[in-house]
């Protein structure tokens, strides 16, 4: 799963490992169907005179996919920097706590 | 896609079960979202009871093109993970 949290790689070194594989999957179904489905909207005209896909959409589709998995590249980098920052926060609140309350 | 290659053998038949049921849910999923999709798309009068011949060929468009955009993007997909992988896999290699 390097891909979704930017460039570190989530160890499952936790409880179950085939949770984490099922999980995995869903996580990569829900990818594909959002992607297929945004590309759609974006990229197919609503006329739908044609049963077959146009040049120029199929070539819009390919571009969709490439944006889209870098959209959401960067969304987890954002993602884990927050994550990060917040875990941070929440660490100085609790040492400012034991420090008060170790007085 | 980690998690899944390193599962231990034991539980991949399990694991494989649980794709088998994703995957039917996912289709009668799929099934459903594009009835809705090309029925907003193409349905916008309700003169009559039954579909007029240009909102039936319309919504039989709208499938076939959202199907085969779906394979479109699969295979894109597909390539793009695949890169990944290589690309992971030579960092890998390069680092050692």
């Amino acid at each position: 799963m390097n891909s979704l949290f930017g460039q570190k790689e989530e160890k499952p070194a936790g409880p179950d490992p085939l949770f984490a594989a099922t999980t995995e999957m869903e996580m990569y179904t829900h990818l594909f169907n959002n992607m297929a489905a945004a590309c759609f909207e974006k990229c197919s005209s609503r006329k739908h005179k044609e049963p077959d896909l146009a040049l120029g959409e199929m070539s819009c589709s390919d571009r969709c996919v490439s944006k889209y998995l870098e959209a959401q590249e960067k969304v987890g980098v954002v993602l884990q920097k927050a994550n990060e920052a917040q875990a941070l926060q929440q660490k100085n609140l609790a040492d400012m706590q034991n420090a008060l309350g170790g007085r | 896609m980690d998690g899944v290659q390193n599962l231990p053998p034991h539980i991949q038949g399990q694991f494989m079960q649980n794709l088998e049921q994703m995957q039917m849910k996912d289709s009668l999923t799929m099934y459903n979202n594009l009835v809705e999709r090309c029925f907003n798309s193409c349905v916008s009068s309700f003169r009559s009871k039954s579909l007029d011949k240009y909102e039936t060929s319309c919504v039989e468009n709208c499938a076939s093109r959202y199907i085969k955009m779906t394979q479109r993007v699969g295979l894109r997909f597909a390539e793009h993970q695949a890169m990944q992988q290589k690309r992971a896999a030579d960092a890998l290699g390069a680092g050692k």
